[in-house]
Order: C-alpha cells, then structure tokens, then sequence
C-alpha cells in the first residue's frame, strides 16, 4: 500500500526546487536534507537486510537515479517531484524503523522508483549548469557516497550490542523527518 | 579556557572554579536560546539552534553531575578490533573523505581538496597502522586535541581577519564565499570537533581517527600557508613572495601535533613490545 501510494504520488508530480547548492551536482544532495537522509536511509536498509541487498539496493537507487537525472535534462518534468522525495524520506524512514526484511527484488523495485524522484529533482537543475555530465557523475558520486556511509555505518551499529536498537532510533528520526517534509510540501 | 581545563586535570580550586563557570554560563545560554526560540515562523535554522541549545543545557548537566561527583570518570581499553571490523571503519571514513572532498571541490577549488583530503588519506594510513589497534590514551590524547584546536582556532581567527576564503579564491578561480567559508569552519567543523573528542574520550575509532587527521593536518596541511598558497600566488600574478591570509598563525597547531605524534608512535612501540593484551 505505502509502495502503491509512492509510485501514485511519485508520478503526480510538480518541479523540483534547488537546496542552495550554487548550481553544483557534488552538493546537491548534501545541501538538500530530504536527499541526504533518504540516500543514508538506503544503506542503513541494505545493512539491515544483508547479503545480495547490501549492492543491489543502493546500486537501484543509483541507477534509477542516473535515468531520472537524464530524463530530466531531457526536459521530462513530471509534476509531484518534491513530495515523491519527502514521502521517499517518510517510507525509508520507517522501514529502518521496522527493520523490515523486504528481500532484495522488493527493497530494489522500491528504490528504484524512490532514485527516479530524486534524479527528476537534480536533473531539472543540469541546465544551470555548464558540464551536464559533470554535473550527473558529481551528484552520482555524493550520492554514492552517502550510500556507503550509510551502509557501513549499519554494519558497524549492527554488530555493536545495542547498535540494532540505535539504528531503529535514527528511522524513527528519519520518519519525523519526512512528515515534516511531507507537510511542507502539500 | 585551556588554563582552567589544565587546572581542573589537576584537581586544583581555580579550576573547579572555571569550570563551575562554564557549567552555568552554558546552561543560562541554552535555557536563554530555547526560550527567545519560542516565537516566531518555525523553520531549519530555528531547529538546529534548538538542538544546539538542548545539547548546551544537556552537556551543562552532565558536566555539573560529575563535578558533584569530585571523582574523574575511566573508561576502559575496548577488546581489539577484528580485521573486519578495521575494514568497515576505513571504508566508513574513506566515504566521509570522497563527499567531504566534493564539498571542498565545489566550494574552494582543487587547493583546500589537496591539503585537507590529503590530511585525511594520511591520517586513516596513520590511524590503520597504530590506534586501530590499541586506541590512544585518552588522559595524555584529549589535552593535546584540546591544544591544537585551541591553536587552529586562533589560526582560523587570523584566517578570518584577512579574508582567507577571498585570497584562496583569487588564487584559484573558484568563488568561495565567506558565507560558506565560516559554515564549514566555525559550524560543522565544532560540531565534528566535539564528537571527536568524546569519542576519543571513550576510545572509539571515529575519535582516534580525526585526532590522527588533525595532526596529519596540522604538520603537513598548515604550511602550505606559507610554502604553497604564497607561491601559487607568486605565479599566478607575478608578484615577490608575500603575505597570505593565515600565514603568522598556520605554524601555532604544529606544536601540539608533533607532541602527538611523538605520544602516539612511543605508545604503539611499547605495545608492540608488551605484546597484545
């Protein structure tokens, strides 16, 4: 049901707005929080499933990012963007929460579609600036990053004796987080 | 700040006195923040005063509860690490180190991502090779950490006060604002500055790390302000060797980070010696 409501709003959507990242693809998703909490809560996820999710989940969301990207500077701009990325933020939020084993098909097809909304949202933005590949393979590479930051630092609170608790904790955050982002954006 | 935290670690009046001070002074400004915080549009800025704010009055408590205590708290040395567990932490840092460096890249241009991610690159080879595997003590480390903070920030004062982030711009052809320039600086770098130091209070890899990429940094990174940005400068411009911003400053933080460096690699020596635990 919350897939089917992503996908719905996801596809609704309105043009994205910039974070005050002076135009440059390396801090888009850094100066952006709903980008940077979603991207974490991706890896915090892959970390909480384990074994063939630990790739395939992040490397989804940057696939699907990277299309998203593309599409949007091609000038595809689907209407609902900002609140398909809040939700992203709510619903990743809540399945770190949960710490729901979705098996990886699932936790895939789900960030597949969570990585084309904020593709869309940094892809709008390419034509402000003078490199558009540049500017793709840097949000690409930030996004990168955060993924692994993301994932490791799971693996590490996981294997620490309240860590499985802690990193619930930082999904509980993650889903205020995104009601909030949620709520400005309706 | 320093003398009365030097006092205090030697149990002294005015140093209990300082830091009964700071106790207070930290937890007025808090409960005077949250409180001129409660009016007005909500929005990010307002959130994160208000956390700040929370964590001044929350660090206040704390502080205050182990004064009344009068006893200095110990932490123990954790098991060691297993190669594993090394691993993640190098490839958690090395994430860190690739969007730190996208940041200083878009912001300040290739010449702060050479020196800072350099110190970083430097600082986890250091860290790989000693505190990963017995963490540095913390009574004889967080003095030191405190020192070379206490010395950088007078570098960045200076840094500040001649328009360092105009004069690395002009050198480089990358605008970076003042703006961005005291965020990084004055903002996010405490924030990381503080979680290191309670983390290398409890001898947690994430504390050991940022002490070894401070020192790296402050013996390798800091001269470039005078062997580097006033060359760079002399051959853009054509001009005779002159002042740059941070120049009179940029050796103070050296001081402490050979004092460290020279604690750390004694103590990795007598525990290699020792053997492992």
């Amino acid at each position: 049901m919350r897939l089917a409501t992503t996908i719905a709003l996801s596809i609704m959507a309105v043009p994205a707005q910039a974070h005050g990242f002076g135009g440059s693809g390396w801090l888009h998703p850094l100066t952006g929080p709903d980008h940077m909490l979603a991207m974490i809560a991706v890896g915090a996820w892959s970390a909480q499933m384990g074994g063939r999710a630990l790739w395939t989940v992040p490397s989804a969301f940057l696939l699907s990012m990277a299309a998203g990207g593309a599409l949007g500077f091609a000038g595809l701009n689907l209407p609902g963007t900002e609140i398909g990325i809040a939700l992203s933020v709510l619903l990743l939020g809540t399945v770190v929460l949960f710490a729901w084993s979705a098996g990886w098909p699932v936790a895939a097809i789900a960030t597949l579609i969570f990585g084309f909304s904020h593709g869309m949202a940094h892809g709008v933005e390419i034509h402000t600036h003078d490199n558009p590949l540049l500017y793709e393979l840097g949000f690409l590479t930030t996004t990168a990053g955060l993924h692994v930051v993301g994932l490791v630092g799971g693996l590490l609170l996981l294997e620490s004796s309240r860590g499985a608790m802690f990193l619930r904790g930082l999904g509980a955050c993650t889903v205020v987080a995104g009601i909030y982002f949620a709520a400005s954006g309706l | 700040m320093l003398l009365g935290a030097h006092q205090l670690a030697r149990q002294r009046r005015v140093g209990v006195y300082l830091a009964w001070w700071a106790v207070l002074y930290a937890a007025a400004d808090g409960c005077f923040e949250l409180l001129r915080g409660g009016s007005g549009s909500f929005g990010p800025a307002r959130l994160l005063a208000g956390v700040l704010a929370v964590a001044l009055v929350v660090v206040a408590a704390l502080t205050a509860q182990r004064l009344l205590a009068k006893r200095a708290a110990t932490i123990a040395m954790p098991p060691p690490m297993s190669p594993r567990r090394r691993l993640l932490w190098a490839v958690l840092f090395a994430a860190i180190g690739v969007i730190y460096g996208a940041t200083l890249l878009s912001q300040g241009g290739p010449v702060p991502v050479i020196v800072i991610i350099g110190s970083m690159i430097g600082g986890m080879i250091g860290w790989l090779k000693t505190t990963s595997r017995a963490p540095a003590d913390p009574a004889h480390a967080l003095p030191l950490f405190a020192l070379m903070l206490a010395l950088f920030y007078v570098h960045v004062g200076e840094e500040t006060l001649t328009n360092f982030s105009g004069m690395i711009a002009t050198i480089t052809g990358v605008d970076w604002n003042n703006h961005d320039f005291m965020q990084l600086i004055t903002l996010s770098g405490p924030i990381v500055w503080f979680f290191a130091a309670w983390s290398l209070w409890m001898r947690q890899p994430l504390g050991n790390f940022v002490f070894w990429f401070l020192i790296v940094g402050m013996i390798l990174g800091e001269p470039t302000h005078i062997l580097v940005f006033p060359v760079i400068a002399m051959a853009k411009f054509g001009i005779g060797y002159e002042y740059f911003s941070g120049m009179y400053t940029s050796l103070f933080p050296m001081i402490p980070a050979i004092l460290a460096l020279v604690m750390i690699i004694r103590d990795h020596r007598q525990s290699k010696v020792a053997g492992p635990a």
